[in-house]
């Protein structure tokens, strides 16, 4: 273990990795979307212009971009669609007067544009209006091809917008922290069958680093929390999962503090390890069970697999994962020898660590 | 000799320490009742009524900290040298399932205590007493379990109550949550035991893995 964590392959490869994610990460423009429309609320068998606000467009006249309308089975085009600004279009419509929405229909915006492709916002107006259908299709929509950006891009959310970056960070630490955990844990067990003090520096090194990189969890959700949910913390299961472990193993900490001799430091540490870790596996498993979360995935909200259609997200976050990971066990490994170093130093180990690892 | 004669043995010893300092269990006694008085006089210059919610968190609160000042004292009341002593006789896991089936009578009969000075001086907002029994002998079963091998793990780095409590809380977390949500059950008074069964099954299931994670782990911890 030792030797394969002096060697340097794997250093530059996590390296490679991580720029690549930052670089990517942050360079790749997020697509189009529509951020604001006016009027939300209409009768039906009216006319009206309908301002759309966007997101990352160009438009220009001569593109001549569509603007369609499209929900409970019907759809209908823009009768004339004026371009105000690069990202500001007006649209007139005239709703016909039976539609058969038995009182409220929701319609999504869909907007086509040659260079910037096909984007729309979901349910956003409002037709009010009793009127019995009177059976017609108010198709055009099958004149619409929905035509994909040319570039590559991140999706376009609603609450999200340009932090969907983040997911490239808040969530490749908290991995990086469960894998580092995992190795503190698989360390104690190491110890106790072995009684080999390397593995107890190990198991240490591991957990401290680990609270490194949870502590940037913590900061880059709370970031990103407080942007999208107006809030750095709220009462939520993940977020209680992530304080209690940061609790437990700062106590672990002060266990270690409190114990001056080295064998029972790491054996009573050792047993404190492995006891904490799987009661806190299970605490993170058992606590969605009890109350809904505001994270992707849980309690009805769509997870983010849901969210990039064109797999955009996908490589970079993996590579995230990969770098911040390696980054992480790099930053253990020089502390390990580190301590190994001071250890030597002070002759604390009375058979030099190579015989050790052995 | 088997582990269930080890185990008699052990908690028939810990039966006669404890009647013999009569004081330790008195003492721990007045600690449950000093606890709710203070609630109780705190609440009544308040001038409003309890919620069943707030009921329900002093409670369990209530028996947490008892059961942390309760259990704290299962390996440090008894001399090093006699523990070693114990150790030369029984296997280490004769020695920590008979803290722990100790730990739990006595848990149980604290939480009694609790629940019968609670309901005295504060009401009780418990309708389903079924379910709340269960629910409460789990808990404390839980409570007893976790604690004991925590107590065993302070025992060593000096058991001072600051440890016990920061080893402790965290760890327990998970266990509060599950008996906050069920108690909640046996508050409504249309409640019955299929609407709680699953979360029955997931604290079972804790306990059992607690003494079955203090059973594999506690020999290595004994050995000084």
């Amino acid at each position: 273990m030792l030797n394969l964590l002096r060697k340097r392959w794997w250093k530059y490869v996590s390296v490679a990795f991580l720029l690549f994610a930052l670089v990517a990460g942050m360079y790749i423009p997020l697509s189009s979307g529509i951020t604001k429309v006016a009027p939300g609320k209409v009768q039906e068998g009216s006319t009206f212009t309908l301002s759309i606000k966007t997101y990352n467009t160009d438009f220009n006249k001569e593109d001549e971009p569509q603007v369609y309308l499209s929900g409970d089975d019907h759809s209908f085009c823009a009768e004339a669609v004026s371009v105000l600004a690069p990202q500001e279009l007006e649209a007139v419509f005239a709703v016909p007067d039976s539609l058969g929405l038995g009182g409220k229909g929701f319609f999504s915006i869909i907007v086509d544009d040659s260079r910037t492709g096909t984007f729309f916002l979901r349910d956003e107006l409002a037709i009010s209006g009793s009127n019995p259908s009177n059976g017609d299709g108010y198709g055009c929509i099958n004149d619409m091809v929905v035509q994909a950006s040319a570039n590559m891009t991140f999706p376009y959310r609603e609450i999200l917008h340009e932090s969907i970056r983040n997911l490239f960070y808040h969530v490749p630490l908290w991995f990086c922290m469960l894998f580092l955990l995992m190795f503190s844990f698989g360390s104690s067990i190491a110890y106790l069958n072995s009684n080999k003090l390397i593995y107890d520096v190990f198991a240490k090194e591991s957990a401290f680093v680990a609270m490194l990189f949870g502590t940037l969890g913590i900061v880059t959700g709370m970031t990103w929390a407080n942007f999208t949910w107006g809030t750095p913390w709220t009462n939520d299961p993940k977020l209680n999962g992530a304080a209690v472990g940061m609790l437990t193993y700062l106590a672990y900490f002060v266990l270690r503090g409190s114990l001056n001799q080295r064998d029972q430091r790491a054996k009573v540490a050792a047993v404190y390890g492995i006891f904490a870790f799987i009661i806190y596996i299970i605490f993170i498993f058992v606590l969605p069970r009890l109350s809904d979360s505001l994270h992707p995935g849980n309690g009805g909200n769509p997870a983010f697999s849901n969210y990039d259609l064109d797999n955009s997200l996908r490589p970079i976050f993996y590579s995230a994962v990969l770098g911040f990971t390696g980054i992480g066990y790099w930053i253990m490994s020089l502390r390990i020898r580190y301590t190994l170093l001071l250890d030597k130093q002070q002759e604390q180990i009375d058979t030099p660590y190579e015989s050790m690892v052995s | 000799m088997n582990l269930a004669q080890e185990v008699r043995y052990l908690v028939a010893k810990e039966l006669l320490l404890e009647w013999r300092q009569k004081y330790a269990l008195g003492g721990i006694a007045l600690y449950v009742v000093s606890t709710v008085f203070v609630i109780y006089t705190s609440l009544s210059n308040s001038g409003q009524d309890l919620a069943k919610t707030t009921w329900n968190v002093l409670f369990w609160i209530t028996l947490l900290f008892t059961a942390v000042n309760a259990v704290a004292k299962s390996f440090t009341q008894e001399s090093r040298e006699r523990n070693l002593y114990y150790y030369t006789l029984m296997s280490p896991q004769a020695v920590i399932l008979s803290k722990m089936v100790y730990n739990a009578g006595l848990m149980i009969l604290l939480t009694v205590i609790a629940l019968a000075v609670f309901t005295v001086m504060l009401g009780s907002p418990v309708e389903q007493w079924a379910i709340f029994s269960v629910v409460v002998v789990l808990g404390g079963l839980g409570f007893s379990f976790l604690l004991s091998m925590i107590s065993a793990i302070a025992a060593k780095a000096g058991n001072n109550a600051t440890l016990m409590a920061i080893l402790s809380f965290p760890v327990i977390l998970p266990l509060i949550l599950i008996l906050l949500k069920l108690s909640r059950f046996a508050f409504v008074s249309g409640a019955s035991f299929d609407d709680v069964s699953g979360l029955l099954v997931t604290l079972l299931a804790l306990d059992a893995m607690l003494v079955a994670l203090s059973f594999i782990l506690f020999p290595y911890l004994w050995r000084d």
